[in-house]
């Protein structure tokens, strides 16, 4: 999770933005409760919608602001949170991170249903005689009455199309200030203050993370396997182990039953590169590029190449069907060839 | 004031509404092709002329310039006319630019099937019909401005603004795009080469999304909305904020399809800030067009045109939101090279480009058929057939785009990568499949509207010639004090030309001439070297084949992809490189790093039958590279031709080509023999398609080492 997080930089900002919304859009309420908001007026919001009076029936969806309770606790929750992000834990795959985003874009849309209907609220609440005529979304969207439409239209035709001399939306204008703002900060931070790492530096530093990071896991997976020290394994769990990866990586060459292919016979006692199991564990560890085994030291670790070179060592003497002819030298183990002598 | 009598042409209208759905019915079937190519590879029947890397371009190419150009020249035929009250300026003209159009069409149909490309994206079409297109341009532009300039209105309304800046600015993308040194009739060199041809590239394939699926569509909107809602243009200040901040902005953000590759980060910064600021501009036109029915979407309910309206609108504000989204380097390192990019552009496609045209078709052609449409009842059908197919399209590729971005950048916690890309693909082979689902649906549709408005037709009389009367306009002099400052804009059509053209040229100016002039850009790697004569043979093979359509060469700077293909692309590595290859989709593996990582006879198995060696790949077989004759007679004028591009070929070694190719590809021959006991003829193309992949990527890798010392 760790190592694929810090390939996806800035994922976390979804986070941060739908918690950004939420305050942004709280600090915008207590402002308008407690700074535009008449003291009568919050009186009256005050008894919505837990009492009886005939005021109720114009707040249906009042209750919904219990749910506002019930998202900020998650949210909120998310805040403190945000370390276990980068807590390395099996638990965190790449679908746990997809779903927390779905949940926090899921929770934003909620928050922003629930903001407009507040708004609603506080718009019946304030709006002039002739405001409420015309609706909240067409105030927010700063529009005329229709009814006005005349006085807007203007003088020309075109194949009798005729064109409004409404003013550009207030909220169009703020849109288009703030990406512009976007743009020049952006530009100020990469190119000008230089503060931001362009792509060469980003990857450097993802280098040497990902080194530490490499570096601790192997001394805490401790057996440090090599060519030297590597024992066949007879653990059943191993062996499957080794057994999946030979079937991903080794059968399309080598046959699904060590019967060989492209790659030489795995199942016969004759072996190019020797057949004990540090010689295995070299081949498959170090490739050998002249004959077109590949080195899978980068995509395999220590520990399954083990498993998987004592898998394959488990081919020896099954005799699959369609096998390639030998290749290289009978191999004899030095141990059972000291006991054949007896 | 006299009235004066004319009549509106609609015979041009209608052929191009014609030609509009029969290549539309035809684009769509490739799409559905290819598309199910990607889950049965076999699909292509083995043969070489209906493979993917060859029919997905003439997919696109079909929709962009067959089904979307033809659509934009019915509207903007039918709407010109209107606004401007007057005929089209010549009958002849536009006899030339319908035929004209439909014939470049035919030869793009066959030849890239052919293989005959420039392998640029959208722009894959070979010189002389690029020459062509140029003439038929500029062709339908007297004509426009002929017709604009004897018109019987006063000012140029908003719809014929956006057609002017379409017009010009198509014009100059194309012409600056398509320089190339031709070696013969249908094959040349761009004459721009790897960073630069990469920029140039993308400064045309993004404004060709631009202005010709977004500019002649906002026109036809302006145009058609009011007609068929019956209401007044929301707002004209609206409309010229827009307008200008569109073309202006829009023009700047080509190089967001090139984040986190060798283009210098100042290019790809400007590229990124422009796609943010585009937000507001596009979104002006959908809003201007929303609000437009504003009183009238009681009228939704029951016009099934204008319901597909409301559809593309609404898909054009959700594709210009996501595509700003998309230009952030974070969400761009997920999503670039993956299928969200192609959910991205289908919601435009099938959304914005499909839906309108659909509704304009229904609009026009009952009222030029003088008639009732056929069947209300089969329209509303295409309508939910259509949005589902939409749907069935877009949500699955999403959800690909995601899985396989992701995957792409699993690792295990010992540092290795988690995925093979086999494994990657494999995964969402479903996602495909239920893709393809959705195209049958859309196309479904499709089919359906072509049967109604056919039987629509055959019920009705056409009219060709439309009587209109209108009064003749008097010249008099501009008084600026009194009305808008915009107005200037509006009285002449070429102060509007002139206008746009400066307006659209400040971006590129700023982007690609640095590019062009200032070393710097692109750094100097001494171990680079041009191809050998056989590798540049089997380069123009690659192309041919189309296999920059799945792989891409642009190992970028991210441990996952280094991890994956090798040390991350250097600018300098491209300097020979006429045209580039970076690619934009990853359906394969990246091929920038590929040259010597196999033997010669992996490669030659592995091209004969992919699925010998990788279990469960979608690539197609190549069976033809076996047995065609590699055609190198051209090699001595390709190298020249090279060489006046720039690569530094010697005398010698352009005389010595031919004796060069056979040296090499005796070798190659003998790898195979040694390797594999294969025997081969060394004259096949297929020894000309392992020189190149062998060569790939291999230059840098003398000087790899070096350079990891000289950062420690």
């Amino acid at each position: 999770m760790r190592n694929m997080l810090k390939h996806i930089t800035g994922v976390e900002t979804y986070l941060i933005f739908s918690l950004f919304l939420f305050l942004v859009f709280f600090a915008g309420m207590l402002i308008w409760l407690f700074v535009f908001l008449k003291k009568n007026q919050v009186e009256y919001f005050k008894n919505v919608p837990f009492d009886g009076t005939e005021n109720n029936a114009k707040f249906p969806k009042m209750p919904i602001l219990l749910l506002i309770a019930m998202i900020i606790s998650p949210l909120s929750a998310f805040a403190q949170d945000k370390p276990t992000f980068y807590v390395d834990s099996t638990l965190f795959t790449e679908w746990t991170m997809l779903f927390l985003i779905f949940i926090a874009i899921f929770l934003t849309a909620i928050t922003l249903g629930v903001a407009i209907q507040l708004l609603l609220i506080m718009y019946n609440l304030t709006a002039t005689e002739e405001e409420k005529q015309l609706g909240i979304w067409q105030v927010l969207l700063g529009l005329k009455p229709i009814a006005k439409e005349k006085d807007l239209m203007l003088p020309e035709k075109y194949d009798g199309i005729s064109e409004l001399d409404n003013p550009v939306p207030a909220w169009f204008n703020m849109l288009f200030g703030v990406t512009i703002f976007f743009a020049v900060v952006y530009m100020g931070i990469y190119h000008v203050w230089k503060v931001g790492d362009l792509q060469d530096e980003e990857y450097v530093k993802e280098v040497q993370y990902a080194g530490v990071q490499k570096e601790q896991y192997l001394k805490k997976i401790a057996s440090l396997i090599d060519e030297n020290n590597v024992k066949v394994t007879k653990d059943k769990k191993a062996l499957d182990e080794g057994a999946k990866v030979y079937q991903i990586n080794c059968a399309s060459c080598h046959g699904k039953k060590g019967e060989g292919g492209l790659g030489p016979n795995l199942a016969d006692e004759y072996w190019l590169h020797g057949g004990n199991i540090n010689q295995v564990f070299k081949t498959i560890k170090k490739g050998v590029a002249a004959k077109g085994m590949i080195s899978w030291e980068k995509k395999l670790n220590p520990l399954q190449i083990q498993n998987t070179a004592s898998f394959i060592l488990t081919f020896q003497g099954t005799n699959p069907p369609n096998p390639k002819e030998p290749q290289g030298e009978k191999f004899v183990e030095k141990s059972s060839a000291k006991g054949n002598a007896k | 004031m006299k009235i004066e009598q004319f009549a509106y042409d609609n015979r041009t209208v209608r052929d191009f509404g014609v030609a509009t759905m029969i290549f539309g019915i035809v684009g769509m079937l490739v799409g559905v092709t290819v598309a199910f190519q990607l889950v049965f590879p076999a699909l292509n029947f083995g043969i070489q002329y209906t493979t993917f890397g060859r029919i997905r371009p003439l997919h696109t190419n079909a929709i962009i310039f067959a089904f979307v150009g033809n659509a934009i020249f019915m509207g903007v035929y039918y709407s010109l006319q209107r606004v401007s009250r007057t005929r089209m300026y010549s009958d002849t003209l536009s006899r030339i630019h319908f035929w004209g159009w439909q014939l470049i069409i035919l030869s793009a149909a066959i030849t890239l099937p052919l293989g005959l490309t420039s392998s640029k994206e959208y722009a894959e079409l070979e010189m002389p019909i690029d020459v062509a297109i140029t003439l038929i341009w500029v062709v339908f532009g007297i004509n426009m401005f002929g017709t604009i300039m004897k018109r019987r209105e006063k000012h140029i309304y908003v719809a014929v603004w956006f057609y002017i800046a379409t017009w010009v600015t198509v014009a100059l993308l194309h012409i600056v795009n398509s320089f190339a040194l031709p070696v013969s009739w249908f094959k040349s060199y761009s004459l721009y080469a790897g960073v630069q041809d990469a920029l140039v590239q993308w400064w045309y394939g993004h404004n060709a999304v631009a202005f010709f699926l977004t500019t002649p569509f906002l026109g036809m909107m302006y145009y058609f909305l009011p007609k068929m809602a019956n209401r007044p243009v929301y707002s004209y200040k609206l409309s010229i904020l827009h307008f200008w901040t569109l073309i202006f902005l829009y023009i700047w953000a080509g190089p967001h399809h090139l984040l986190y590759t060798s283009l210098p980060s100042w290019v790809q910064s400007l590229g990124v800030v422009f796609s943010i600021m585009l937000i507001a501009p596009s979104w002006g036109g959908m809003i201007n067009g929303l609000l437009t029915l504003r009183g009238a979407w009681d009228k939704v309910r029951d016009d099934t045109s204008l319901k597909f309206m409301v559809v593309a609108l609404t898909a054009y504000g959700m594709a210009t939101f996501e595509g700003p989204l998309l230009s952030l380097k974070s969400v761009n390192a997920i999503a670039h090279f993956t299928d969200w990019i192609v959910a991205h552009v289908h919601v435009g496609g099938l959304g914005w480009n499909g839906f309108m045209t659909f509704a304009i078709l229904y609009w026009l052609f009952p009222r030029m058929y003088q008639t009732e449409i056929y069947s209300k009842k089969m329209m509303e059908w295409h309508f939910w057939i259509g949005t589902l197919g939409i749907l069935f399209y877009a949500v699955p590729m999403y959800w690909a785009g995601f899985v396989q971005g992701l995957m792409w950048k699993e690792f295990l916690p010992d540092g290795n990568l988690k995925h093979e890309f086999l494994a990657t693909s494999i995964q969402i082979i479903p996602m495909y499949a239920l893709r393809g689902i959705g195209g049958v649906l859309y196309l479904g549709g499709t089919i359906l509207m072509v049967y109604n408005l056919w039987q629509t037709a055959r019920k009705g009389v056409f009219l060709a010639n439309e009587q209109a009367e209108a009064p003749a306009l008097e010249h008099e002099v501009i008084h600026v004090g009194h009305s808008h400052w915009h107005k200037i804009f509006e009285s002449k059509s070429l102060v509007m030309l002139v206008g746009s053209l400066i307006v659209v040229s400040i971006g590129g100016v700023v982007q690609l001439v640095p590019m062009f002039f200032v070393k710097e850009n692109v750094e100097k790697i001494s171990t680079v070297k041009p191809y050998t004569p056989l590798e540049l043979e089997g380069r123009d093979l690659y192309i041919r084949e189309g296999c920059n359509n799945c792989h891409t060469q642009m190992v970028r700077p991210f441990l996952s992809e280094t991890e994956r293909y090798g040390e991350y692309a250097k600018s300098g590595e491209f300097v020979y490189e006429h045209p580039f290859l970076w690619g934009s989709k990853r359906t394969g593996p990246d091929l920038l790093r590929v040259g010597k990582k196999y033997l010669d006879s992996w490669h030659y198995y592995h091209m004969l039958e992919p699925t010998s060696i990788s279990q469960g790949s979608i690539m197609p077989p190549y069976p033809w590279l076996f047995e065609q004759t590699l055609d190198y007679s051209l090699i001595n004028v390709k190298m020249r031709a090279m060489r006046t591009l720039g690569v530094p070929y010697t005398e010698n070694e352009i005389t010595q080509a031919t004796e060069n190719i056979k040296i090499q590809a005796k070798g190659i021959v003998e790898n195979l023999r040694k390797e594999k006991k294969i025997t081969v003829n060394s004259n096949l193309e297929i020894i000309a398609m392992i020189a190149y992949l062998q060569r790939l990527g291999t230059d840098i890798k003398v000087e790899k080492q070096q350079n990891i010392d000289t950062q420690k």
